[in-house]
């Protein structure tokens, strides 16, 4: 990773992930996507997902699997709309980034 | 290391957590081990890196969320709630600095005479409940006096009378008084029982109380001058 991933963006990048499940996702996923997308470690997630719930952008659930449970994170509004907000500030951020860098694609 | 030497190393790597904290980190990782097919595991354990590694990270991360970590301003300067929180303290310090200097140099003769006037209220008000106290014990006293004294009289009264029940009406008359001043002897001392066990140690604790909270508003009031800010926002 070339570039260092701010707080902000981390926050971000999980909501949307959780945000693509109407009933949430579970932590391990979180992770693997995580891994996928950025490269980051489980252990860079936990504080994330730990700020997310305080600052009440996501809600936690047991469900049980395979005989043992399953902590699953879930959107709340505010997640929702603290989503949107961070999804136009990207657009705007990377739009001015991407013009000065140039180099093209999508970002 | 497998993933049970793992997770007891790391369980006694976050004794100085809280209880709260220490319980939601292991389950977060005690999942992901759970998740994990076993020959993924090792992976995992190599990423993750050394339990004392995986600590000091919580640590961290924790700190900062605590501190109200953040880039501090997203891309069009809305700043998030952690940031606003960052210089809410940092304001506050500040000011609490200022305030300090203008009451160095222009309060201090006032603040002097305020001090001065607030102790002598205090010293008024600890006389107050040590008269108080003083009086409720001396009552205490004299009630027991009164007591033994009543019950002595009583029983020689009774004593007399009975002897002189040969003469009926004042033989009765002597009996009866000496038997009422054993009642209210009895009366008495469990009034000053009652005075010692309860009245007393009550006041006390009061007055104690009081104490206590006084000395708590100060602190609250020294604390926010100087923008230490007290419980986490």
């Amino acid at each position: 990773m070339v570039f260092n991933t701010g707080a902000a963006l981390l926050d971000a990048i999980v909501l949307s992930i959780v945000s693509r499940e109407t009933e949430g996702t579970y932590g391990y996923r979180i992770t693997q996507e995580m891994r996928s997308v950025l490269g980051v470690s489980e252990s860079t997630l936990y504080p994330v997902l730990r700020r997310l719930q305080k600052e009440n952008c996501l809600t936690v659930y047991d469900r049980e699997y395979g005989g043992r449970n399953r902590r699953y994170y879930k959107l709340t509004e505010q997640g929702a709309s603290q989503l949107n907000l961070y999804q136009t500030e990207w657009q705007k951020y990377s739009a001015r980034i991407s013009a000065i860098l140039g180099g093209g694609g999508s970002l | 290391m497998n993933r049970e030497l793992f997770l007891e190393e790391l369980e006694r790597q976050l004794q100085d957590l809280t209880e709260e904290e220490r319980a939601e980190a292991l389950r977060y990782y005690r999942e992901l081990f759970a998740e994990t097919a076993p020959d993924e595991e090792e992976e995992l354990l190599r990423r993750l890196g050394s339990p004392e590694t995986v600590a000091a990270e919580l640590r961290e991360g924790l700190r900062d969320e605590k501190a109200g970590a953040g880039s501090g301003e997203t891309a069009q300067g809305r700043p998030d709630p952690g940031a606003l929180v960052e210089r809410g303290r940092r304001d506050r310090r500040r000011n609490g600095l200022l305030l300090l200097v203008l009451f160095l140099v222009f309060g201090l003769p006032i603040a002097g005479a305020v001090i001065s006037a607030g102790f002598s209220v205090a010293a008024g008000l600890a006389g107050c409940l040590l008269g108080v106290v003083g009086g409720l014990l001396g009552l205490i006293f004299a009630g027991f006096v009164t007591a033994l004294g009543l019950f002595v009289s009583g029983i020689a009264l009774a004593v007399i009378g009975i002897i002189h029940l040969a003469s009926p009406p004042n033989g009765l008359m002597l009996m009866s008084m000496g038997f009422l001043m054993l009642s209210a002897a009895m009366f008495l001392s469990i009034a000053v029982k009652w005075g010692g066990a309860t009245a007393v140690p009550g006041v006390v604790r009061f007055a104690v109380g009081l104490v206590r909270r006084f000395c708590r508003w100060v602190q609250g009031l020294i604390r926010r001058m100087f923008g230490r800010g007290g419980a986490a926002i």
